[in-house]
């Protein structure tokens, strides 16, 4: 029978060599996403299955991270979305109201990014930034900042238009900025 | 191209490369004249990498990681088995009734020896010397199939698994029904 996937021993290779380096990827994704470790657990084991039943869909070439990404994510959204685990994202027009008033300040802290990167031990804050932020911006700003997807890959993954990813990537990360940066005033690394 | 559209519309994508040839180039000409626009894209950028350096990267755990690599093994076993069971149901329709019959008593305690051991491994681990812990999803299939065995009732003769076994191919019921 002519497999894609070539013999179960060929798939088991090429699924080692090209899906498992990216596990701690996914894990990391599906704790951000589960929010406590044994869902994260198991929504990983499900993905990484998943993943391995149907490889022989999976075009070689293509980014591999991408693909088991939309596998998760779609695991996530049919099978633990609906549990009261998640917090629900802010309503778009509460959110929306936010941003607009973020926004509106000319100058939101007058920030120095140079400074804050410049300074060690900002991993905390830019895990407590990336938690305030509704889920929808945070896995878009995610996705294309830490995975360095392309709008078009997210929009794959999210299973949303590229210009949803677009606006969610734009007011996400201007919400990040404003956080991040009121974070660094108040360690005193820079002046508002 | 006035600050706010510039901010709203093209900062994300033009800091992410997202932009296309024409919108680049309505973005750079609008950066050269504006001081302001640029320190925000010098800001949205540091963001990006500060995002990119700084968030946490979580290793796997190593039993999460076990039990994964030994659940992959299962699904190599059990496809092996299933391609296996193709190549002797085509020798078998040759000669049908005496070898199907002879295959069927070969196959079930082989089947159930399988659930054992697939069972021990899930219990006890196979790799490693990580202790052994408790996997919700499979406690939960082991506890159906341990509920399944204790009060299933068949409805056909069932002396021994290969009378089972039998029956299931005199009704010619798919192998995945039967064999594990």
């Amino acid at each position: 029978m002519a497999d894609k996937s070539g013999t179960g021993a060929d798939r088991r290779k090429r699924f080692e060599d090209e899906a498992l380096p990216h596990l701690d990827a996914l894990y990391t994704m599906a704790i951000r996403l589960a929010r406590n470790p044994d869902d994260a657990n198991d929504l990983l084991q499900e993905t990484v299955l998943r993943a391995y039943r149907f490889f022989h869909q999976f075009e070689s070439g293509t980014n591999c991270r991408a693909w088991m990404l939309t596998i998760l994510f779609n695991n996530f959204r049919n099978g633990y979305r609906k549990s009261s685990r998640e917090q629900p994202a802010s309503s778009p027009e509460e959110f929306e109201r936010k941003v607009e008033n973020e926004s509106l300040r000319t100058d939101p802290v007058g920030s120095n990014p140079e400074a804050m990167l410049s300074v060690q031990g900002m991993e905390g804050e830019v895990e407590t930034a990336l938690a305030s932020l509704p889920a929808d911006f945070r896995d878009a700003i995610l996705l294309v900042d830490v995975e360095e997807l392309s709008y078009q890959e997210v929009s794959g993954v999210l299973n949303v238009p590229i210009g949803t990813i677009k606006s969610r990537v734009s007011r996400g990360r201007a919400l990040l900025r404003d956080t991040l940066a009121n974070f660094a005033k108040e360690r005193g690394i820079i002046r508002s | 191209m006035d600050c706010k559209t510039y901010i709203d519309k093209y900062l994300s994508a033009h800091v992410d490369g997202e932009l296309s040839a024409g919108e680049l180039r309505e973005a750079e000409e609008h950066l050269a004249g504006c001081d302001k626009c640029r320190a925000r894209f010098a800001e949205e950028r540091a963001v990006k990498t500060l995002l990119r350096e700084r968030a946490e990267l979580r290793r796997t755990p190593p039993m999460v990681r076990g039990s994964i690599l030994a659940a992959l093994d299962a699904i190599d076993s059990a496809d092996a088995k299933q391609a296996a069971g193709r190549g002797m149901d085509r020798s078998a329709s040759a000669d049908r009734g005496g070898l199907s019959m002879r295959r069927a008593r070969v196959w079930a305690p082989i089947a159930i020896a399988a659930v054992a051991v697939f069972a021990f491994v899930i219990l006890h681990g196979v790799r490693g010397p990580t202790p052994a812990q408790a996997i919700p999803p499979f406690d939960l299939a082991i506890n159906n199939y341990a509920q399944f065995v204790e009060h299933f009732e068949p409805n056909v003769k069932a002396n021994s698994p290969a009378d089972l076994s039998d029956t299931y191919m005199e009704h010619e019921l798919p192998g995945f029904v039967w064999d594990f």
